[in-house]
């Protein structure tokens, strides 16, 4: 947050309204305080994204909360964008960084060629895959977990054995904003933070499509396959197409799936009732 | 023999985004999970075939 | 019957009815402007069964959708073990004790047989996530022991041979009985079952006559049930409301019932002739 060093927000908007030249207040805020403030901000924003937009919309098309979350995030990002200006920040949590030279050496040893693997993002796979670990222990072998299971298949009967939708609502949510965060941190650190990065979330889309919207092991599956997948092509084909395939071959993958098979590797299988 | 391990580093680079690429995509699997059955068309649809 | 008390009676098979459970005190339940119960008042005691019946669309559905807490109704009271209950969520209904089952079966078509029946002992389970995580050991006492407690209704019900097999897949018979499973895991004070046996054949019936009278005659269950077929009910039930057009017609034993001019006008003239 702009504020932990100071920043006066919208200072852009304010210096070309007002001609003055505001940047810094002149104080810092500690970085708890500053989390702790950015927590306070996002339940507020939640709260009143809840109120003033989507609560208007219940019982509406998916496709329109679709698009009136889209609207949402294009319009977060561009206040963003005012807020703090759109240069790429660097974020740095601690976690060691540069290339990992025991598995450069290793792997020297072995093949006769060390690999290049950079330590961040072996420490970002460790955290990731222990999260999504963690997430489907949860769903499997928790009280809440299965209530939050049972509410997905059948809203009646979750009911009519004693589950809360409500309070399985807000703990769902919860919860995938605690994944977005961690998310979002590591690929902060990874490649800065900048307003591109919603472009990962956007990532996620030909992610599910390959697994299925509602499969647990889908996502995972899904998001190997198109990890190791655009790496690959862009590896091997890449070259004879002038690069840069990694941007599209998500995409294309996952528009042949919408052809040849809609629901997914794990999806529900789509049936038209009639 | 070297074209297979730059392959193979290739992939352990696209296994690791891919993990990140998981984490996302389940943030998202949470909420359409929830979402996938609207509030009580079950029932409702069993009604009608029979 | 023999002589009603305040504390209960005896039934014809002698077996003793406690005092009352569930009183419905002058229920009115209206949609928009469609009257759906219109003034009932009955109640239910422990240990009996107690049907409702009526023609198609005489409000029985509604009437045990009041009872779980899934409607509302505009006028009247729900008196629970002696207390006003107020309007509440289905949810909070479950927790005082109160399983059901639906006409139309709501099941987790996606879980196997097994973890269908353990959703019903969701609330039996003490254990935050938190302390799941970190009390590893007393979580799994407590998933063992309602595991057990599971098995027991399993073996009951037997429907041992499909334990693993997801809902989904089974024949509408056995759905019926999964889901009766997953409301007696509950171990409930009351169980509702909304037209047990709709859509069965004779040989199911007749299975799921003998699990309601064994449910009710080993855990001493209270039951009240709604069901469509007459003879059915006149074999399993203590006392039976027959409701037409949203009105009470008849209260008492089936015998009774049976003799009384206003229910086989309404219903067994129209139904049998």
């Amino acid at each position: 947050m702009g504020i932990q060093n100071g920043q006066v927000p919208f200072a852009h908007l304010i210096n070309a309204t007002f001609g003055t030249s505001l940047h810094h207040f002149g104080w810092t805020v500690p970085a708890v305080l500053a989390v702790a403030l950015t927590a306070l901000i996002m339940v507020l924003l939640a709260f009143l994204i809840e109120k003033l937009v989507l609560q208007h919309l219940v019982g509406q098309e998916p496709i329109i909360l679709f698009m009136a979350t889209i609207g949402l995030a294009y319009f977060l990002e561009g206040l963003g964008d005012v807020m703090w200006g759109a240069d790429i920040k660097a974020l740095d949590v601690g976690l060691p960084q540069g290339i990992s030279d025991g598995i450069e050496a290793v792997t020297g040893q072995w093949f006769g060629y060390g690999f290049f693997i950079d330590r961040l993002d072996l420490w970002a796979t460790l955290i990731a895959a222990m999260l999504v670990a963690a997430l489907v222990a949860f769903a499997q072998y928790t009280k809440q977990g299965r209530a939050m299971r049972a509410v997905a298949d059948d809203h009646q009967a979750a009911m009519s054995v004693g589950i809360s939708l409500r309070f399985i609502w807000v703990m769902v949510w919860s919860i995938a904003g605690f994944v977005a965060l961690v998310a979002g941190i590591m690929w902060g650190t990874k490649s800065g933070v900048q307003f591109s990065l919603s472009l990962i979330a956007l990532k996620a889309l030909p992610v599910l499509m390959l697994g299925g919207f509602t499969s647990i092991p889908g996502a995972i599956v899904g998001g190997l396959i198109i990890g190791v997948g655009e790496k690959l092509f862009e590896f091997t084909i890449g070259p004879m197409v002038g690069g840069a395939t990694e941007n599209w071959f998500a995409y294309v993958l996952a528009l042949i799936f919408l052809v040849f098979r809609p629901q997914g590797l794990f999806g529900e299988r789509i049936i038209e009732r009639v | 023999m070297d074209q297979f391990i730059f392959a193979a580093e290739v992939v352990l680079n696209g296994l690791m985004t891919g993990v990140m690429y998981a984490l996302v995509a389940l943030g998202f699997v949470l909420i359409f999970k929830r979402r996938a059955s609207s509030t009580m068309p079950k029932g409702f649809w069993r009604c009608s075939r029979r | 019957m023999n002589a009603m008390t305040q504390d209960g009676y005896v039934t014809a098979d002698g077996r003793q009815i406690g005092p009352v459970v569930m009183e419905l005190k002058n229920i009115t339940l209206r949609f928009g402007g469609v009257v759906a119960i219109k003034d009932i008042s009955f109640d239910i005691r422990q240990g009996e069964i107690r049907a409702i019946i009526g023609p198609n669309g005489a409000g029985k559905s509604s009437m045990l959708n009041v009872i779980s807490g899934f409607y509302h109704p505009q006028d009247g009271q729900v008196i629970f073990k002696g207390q006003p209950r107020p309007a509440m969520k289905p949810y909070q209904v479950a927790r005082l004790g109160i399983a059901r089952t639906f006409q139309n079966i709501a099941l987790f078509d996606g879980m196997s047989v097994l973890d269908n029946i353990m959703t019903g002992r969701l609330n039996k389970m003490k254990a935050g996530f938190l302390s799941q995580a970190i009390w590893w050991g007393a979580a799994e006492r407590e998933e063992n022991e309602n595991r057990a407690a599971v098995e027991r209704i399993i073996d009951f019900l037997e429907i041992q041979n499909i334990r693993k097999t997801p809902v989904g897949r089974l024949p509408y018979g056995l759905k019926k009985r999964v889901e009766l499973a997953r409301a007696l895991a509950a171990e409930p004070n009351l169980l509702l079952l909304d037209e047990p046996m709709a859509g069965m054949n004779v040989e199911e019936k007749e299975d799921m006559s003998r699990f309601i009278l064994s449910v009710n005659d080993e855990f001493g269950t209270t039951i009240c049930l709604i069901e469509h077929d007459m003879g059915v009910v006149m074999d399993l039930s203590d006392r039976v409301v027959v409701m037409d057009y949203g009105k009470k017609i008849g209260d008492g034993t089936p015998a009774e019932v049976r003799s009384n001019q206003a229910v086989i006008d309404a219903y067994l003239g129209v139904a049998h002739d």
